[in-house]
C-alpha cells in the first residue's frame, strides 16, 4: 500500500496545484485615453436631469444618464458627481405650498395614472448651498434658457410669460445662467444635450401651444454654449436631437382610431353630406381650390377610420358658410398625440349622442400633428442637427448621434443580453409613461451611446453600463 | 423500473465544461487516467462504450463501475464592462457501469449503462445573462445491451442497441419590471424523455503489439412531449401574455465517429491514441412549441408561441493521447491528455453551454489487491481557452467572455471473470 499512497499523494498534489492556478477572465483595459474626467458637468434639459414618467423623482434622477456616466468615469479617473436631488419618489413640485408640477405617472394595469401622494419638493426652499452641482440639467429648458442669468430667479416664475424655471430656481446661484454655473466649476469634461424643447413643445401641443425656436437663433445659442464651454479648456461631447415623432407619444394612438359599423358609417356620411356639398359649391364659385375641397371632405366607411380634426391651416370659409368650419379628416402619415386618447370617442355634449369627438365633433387641433406641422418639426430637427454638427466640428467637439441611435431603435429595437426592447408604449421597456421621456432603462442605453462616442473620440475605454439592471415601466 | 431510472438520473449531473458542447467524456475511470483513450485498445467491460468490437476478441470480461466528480468553474465577464461573476458551485457526478461475459469462444455479450451527455450550468441570481439562461440541468442515461462476435482471433465486430432517457430543466429570467422580484420561466421535462440509437465497432489486433479500432455511435433524438412550463412572479397585468403550461421539444444527442490505435511499446508500457469526430451539425436549432403564450412573441395572444433558438453548431473533433505503465503486477500508472474543439459558433454561443476549445491533462493508477479485483483512481484537469464574443457578434446581443476550468477526480471498481 505504501507505493499506492505515494502515487496517490503525487496525483493529489498535481491536481490541487493545477486547480489553484485557474485564472479569472481578464477585463478590458479600461482607461481615460486622452480625456480627463476628473471634473464632469452635464448641461441640458429634462433628459439630462433624469426626468421620467412626467416628473422628476428621486430614483430616476439617481439613474440619470449623467449620473451613470459619472459612475463609469469613476473607473478611469472620474471624480465626485453631485446632483440637485429632489426630496421624494412621488415627483412634482410645490411653490409656497401650492403644487405647480404633478406627481409622476404610474401604470395601473390599464393606463398611466397620476401617482398617489403629494410632492414634497418645495421650489422656494433653495438647495443652492449644497452645490455646486455637476448635473445642471433643467427640465423644460430650451437652448437659450441655458444662457439666461435670470432663469433661476424666483420672481421670474410669477411674471407672464414666466422668465424663470422652478427646477432651476430651486438649485441655482443668484443671477447665474446654467452656462455660467458650469463654467464656474472649471470642468475638465462636459456633456451638452440641448435643443429638444426648442421643438418639442410645438410638437406635443399639435403645433398650438408653443413656437419652434428659429434655426438662425438656435445657431447663435448653440455657438455661445459650446464656445463658452470650450473656452474653459474642458473636453466634452454634444448630443444631437432625436426625431420626436418616433416616440410613443405620437404612436400609441393609431392613425385610424375610429371603428364604425356599416350602418353608423352611412348615418355619419349622411350627416356630413351637406358639409361636403357646401365645399363643392365654393369650388364651383371659384372660392376654394378643388384640391383643398378634396382634403376637407369627410367620409367614413365600415371599419377603421381617421378622426375628424380641426386644422387651423385650412382656408377660413365661415364668412361664406358658418357651417364650413376648419375641419377635415386626419390623413395618412399624420399623427395623434397620446393625450388624444382621453378625448377621442367621448361625447362633447353628454346629452347629445351625435357629439362623439372625432366623428360628429372634430378633435381639437392640439391633439394632432398634421403633415405641415410634422414638416415644421422635421425641418427644425434637421437644421438643428446640422447646426450642432457644424458648430461641433468647428470647435473639435465630438457629437453623440442620438438621432441616429433612436431611429435605429425605433426601426429595429434594441437587443441587449437576451432582452428585446422596443419603443412600444409601456411594454417596450425603453420609454417612460409620459411617452416622451426614456425610462431608466432608456437612460442607461443613452449613457452607453455617450460612452461609445467618448471612447471613439478620445481614444478612451470607459466601461459600459448594463442596461438590464435598470427598471422600465413597473407593471402591477 | 421507473424508480430505479429516476434514482439513476438523480445521480447524474455532469457539467458542460467537462467536454465540448454538452458531451461528457467520462465513461471509465481507468481510461480517464490515460486521456480517455480507448477505441483502439482492449478496455475490458468498458469496450461496450468505447468499441463493442473489442469485447469478443478480448479475454477480459467482468464488471466495471466508475464514477467521477466534476468540479467545474466558469468565470464570466461582460466585455466592455466591469461586470464579472462565476458559475455557482457545483459538482457533477457522471457514472458508467458495464458488465460483459463470454457466451462462447467467439461471442461476447454485455450491458452498459452510461451518461454520455449532460450539462449542469447554474449562474448566480440576477446575473448579467439571466435573460439568456439562469440555469440548465440536462441529464441523460444510455442503456446499451451489446453483442460482439470475433471473426477470428484478430478481428472482432460488435453492436449495441441504445435506449436513452433524458431529463432537462431550463430556467431564464423574463425582462419585465415589477415592484417585486423579476419574473422567470422554467421549462422542465415531465418525467423522462426517451430516444433510441445504436453503437457499433470494429476491433483489429494484427500483432501482439498493435491494435486498431473504429467506433460509431449513432445520433439519439430525445423527444420531450408535454413538458411543464412554469412561471414565477409574472405581474398580473402581463399574465395573459404568459399563460403557456406545456411545451414540446426535441434535443439531438449527436452521433460520434472515433478511430483509435494501441501500441504495446514494451511489456510494461502501452500507448494509445484516439481521434473523435462529433456530428454536432445536427444541432441546428432548439425549438420549443408551447400551448400558450410565453411573452406573446408572435404578437397574437390567441396563437400559441413558438420559441426558435438557432444553434447551427459545427462538427467538432477531439484528439487524445495516453499511456499505461505497469509498475508491477499489482500496480499500474497512467497519464494522458487531449485537445477538444468547441462546436459552438461565436454568434450562437450562450450561457447554456459556455463552451470554448480546451485541453485536458490526466493521470491515474490501478491497484490490484487480488487477481480478480481492482481499483482505478484518476484525475483530469481541464483548462479552456479564454473565449470572447462581443454583444454585436451574438445573436442574443449578449457579450460573453468565459474562462473554463475543471477538476475531475474519478474512481472505478472492477471485478474480472477471468
Amino acid at each position: 500500500m505504501k507505493i499506492l499512497n505515494k502515487y496517490f499523494f503525487i496525483l493529489a498534489l498535481l491536481a490541487v496545484g493545477l486547480y489553484s492556478c485557474e485564472d479569472e477572465t481578464e477585463l478590458d483595459n479600461f482607461n481615460n485615453g486622452e480625456a480627463n474626467f476628473s471634473n464632469y458637468v452635464a448641461l441640458g434639459n429634462s433628459l439630462t436631469a433624469g426626468f421620467a414618467d412626467n416628473a422628476l423623482y428621486l430614483d430616476a434622477q439617481q439613474n440619470s444618464y449623467p449620473a451613470l456616466l459619472a459612475e463609469q468615469f469613476a473607473v478611469v479617473g472620474g471624480g465626485d458627481f453631485t446632483q440637485p436631488l429632489v426630496e421624494d419618489n412621488v415627483g412634482g413640485l410645490t411653490l409656497q405650498g401650492n403644487v405647480i408640477a404633478n406627481p409622476k405617472l404610474v401604470f395601473n394595469g390599464m393606463a398611466p395614472v397620476v401617482a398617489e401622494g403629494s410632492p414634497s419638493t418645495e421650489v422656494g426652499a433653495s438647495i443652492a448651498g449644497e452645490g455646486p452641482f455637476n448635473n445642471l440639467g433643467v427640465p423644460g429648458a430650451k437652448s437659450f434658457h441655458l444662457l439666461s442669468d435670470s432663469y433661476g430667479a424666483l420672481p421670474g416664475l410669477l411674471s407672464n410669460p414666466p422668465t424663470a424655471n422652478p427646477y432651476y430656481v430651486r438649485f441655482s446661484q443668484p443671477n447665474t445662467s446654467v452656462l455660467a454655473a458650469a463654467v464656474a466649476q472649471q470642468p475638465t469634461f462636459y456633456t451638452l444635450w440641448i435643443g429638444n424643447n426648442d421643438v418639442l413643445g410645438y410638437a406635443t401641443s399639435g403645433g398650438e401651444g408653443d413656437v419652434i425656436t428659429p434655426s438662425g437663433e438656435f445657431e447663435i445659442y448653440i455657438g455661445a454654449l459650446l464656445q463658452g464651454l470650450s473656452q474653459t479648456g474642458a473636453q466634452g461631447v454634444i448630443a444631437n436631437i432625436p426625431d420626436v415623432s418616433a416616440t410613443p407619444y405620437f404612436n400609441v394612438v393609431p392613425n385610424e382610431p375610429i371603428d364604425l359599423d356599416e350602418a353608423t358609417a352611412t348615418g355619419v356620411n349622411m350627416a356630413y353630406a351637406q358639409y361636403n356639398g357646401g365645399l363643392d359649391q365654393l369650388v364651383m364659385a371659384g372660392i376654394l381650390s378643388a384640391e383643398e375641397a378634396a382634403l376637407r371632405k369627410i367620409s367614413f366607411e365600415a371599419g377603421a377610420n381617421p378622426p375628424v380634426i380641426i386644422d387651423n391651416d385650412l382656408t377660413d370659409l365661415t364668412a361664406f358658410n358658418p357651417a364650413l368650419i376648419n375641419m377635415r379628416q386626419l390623413k395618412e402619415g399624420e399623427l395623434l398625440t397620446l393625450p388624444s386618447s382621453n378625448v377621442l370617442g367621448t361625447l362633447a355634449d353628454p346629452n347629445n349622442p351625435q357629439s362623439v369627438i372625432g366623428v360628429g365633433v372634430p378633435l381639437g387641433s392640439e391633439f394632432s400633428l398634421t403633415s405641415s406641422e410634422l414638416d415644421n418639426v422635421n425641418q427644425a430637427i434637421a437644421s438643428y442637427n446640422q447646426i450642432i454638427s457644424a458648430t461641433a466640428a468647428q470647435l473639435g467637439v465630438p457629437v453623440a448621434d442620438m438621432n441616429d441611435y433612436f431611429s435605429t431603435i425605433s426601426n429595429s429595437g434594441l437587443l441587449w443580453s437576451g432582452a428585446n426592447y422596443s419603443v412600444e408604449f409601456v411594454t417596450g421597456g425603453l420609454f417612460s409613461l409620459d411617452g416622451i421621456h426614456p425610462s431608466q432603462k432608456g437612460y442607461a442605453a443613452i449613457a452607453n451611446q455617450f460612452i461609445n462616442t467618448i471612447n471613439n473620440a478620445y481614444n478612451a475605454q470607459v466601461p459600459l453600463v448594463d442596461i438590464n439592471n435598470y427598471p422600465g415601466v413597473v407593471l402591477p | 423500473m421507473k424508480n430505479v431510472i429516476t434514482l439513476l438520473l438523480l445521480c447524474v449531473a455532469a457539467s458542460s465544461v467537462q467536454a465540448a458542447g454538452f458531451r461528457v467524456a467520462l465513461q471509465s475511470a481507468k481510461q480517464q487516467g490515460m486521456g480517455h483513450v480507448g477505441v483502439g485498445l482492449d478496455t475490458g467491460p468498458a469496450s461496450i462504450f468505447f468499441n463493442p468490437g473489442a469485447m469478443s476478441v478480448s479475454d477480459n470480461t467482468g464488471l466495471s463501475i466508475s464514477g467521477s466528480a466534476v468540479m467545474a468553474n466558469v468565470d464570466y465577464n461582460l466585455p466592455g464592462s466591469t461586470y464579472q461573476t462565476s458559475l455557482e458551485d457545483n459538482i457533477g457526478t457522471p457514472f458508467a457501469a458495464y458488465g460483459s461475459f463470454k457466451l462462447s469462444e467467439n461471442i461476447a455479450g454485455g450491458l452498459g449503462v452510461y451518461t454520455p451527455y449532460g450539462n449542469k450550468v447554474e449562474w448566480p441570481n440576477d446575473w448579467a445573462g439571466r435573460y439568456a439562461s439562469q440555469a440548465v440541468d440536462l441529464k441523460s442515461i444510455f442503456i446499451q445491451p451489446t453483442l460482439s462476435v470475433a471473426l477470428n482471433d484478430k478481428l472482432g465486430i460488435g453492436a449495441g442497441f441504445i435506449y436513452a432517457l433524458g431529463e432537462v430543466t431550463l430556467e431564464r429570467g423574463i425582462p419585465l419590471t415589477t415592484a417585486g422580484d423579476e419574473p422567470d420561466i422554467t421549462l422542465e421535462t415531465d418525467g423522462y424523455a426517451t430516444g433510441m440509437g445504436y453503437n457499433v465497432g470494429v476491433f483489429y489486433e494484427p500483432t501482439d503489439k498493435m491494435s486498431f479500432g473504429v467506433n460509431y455511435r449513432s445520433e439519439v433524438e430525445v423527444e420531450a412531449e408535454d413538458g411543464i412550463v412554469s412561471f414565477e412572479d409574472i405581474p398580473n397585468s402581463a399574465a395573459p401574455l404568459f399563460n403557456a403550461s406545456a411545451f414540446d421539444a426535441t434535443l439531438p444527442l449527436p452521433a460520434e465517429f472515433a478511430v483509435g490505435a494501441g501500441w504495446k511499446a514494451t511489456d510494461k508500457l502501452t500507448l494509445g491514441a484516439d481521434f473523435n469526430y462529433v456530428f454536432w451539425n445536427s444541432y441546428e436549432s432548439l425549438d420549443f412549441f408551447f400551448n400558450g403564450n410565453v411573452g406573446d412573441t408572435n404578437g397574437d395572444p390567441s396563437e400559441p408561441d413558438v420559441s426558435v433558438n438557432p444553434q447551427n453548431w459545427s462538427d467538432a473533433w477531439t484528439i487524445k493521447l495516453g499511456g499505461d505503465y505497469s509498475v508491477n503486477q499489482k500496480f499500474a500508472v497512467r497519464a494522458g491528455g487531449y485537445y477538444d474543439f468547441t462546436p459552438i459558433p461565436d454568434e450562437n454561443l450562450s450561457p447554456i453551454t459556455p463552451d470554448a476549445d480546451r485541453f485536458g491533462i490526466t493521470g491515474g493508477f490501478t491497484f490490484n489487491p487480488t487477481d480478480q479485483f481492482s481499483i482505478d483512481g484518476s484525475v483530469l484537469y481541464i483548462n479552456g481557452e479564454e473565449r470572447t464574443v462581443l454583444p454585436g457578434e451574438s445573436n442574443l446581443g449578449f457579450g460573453q467572455r468565459y474562462k473554463n476550468t475543471a477538476l475531475v477526480p474519478g474512481l472505478g471498481i472492477n471485478y474480472s471473470f477471468n
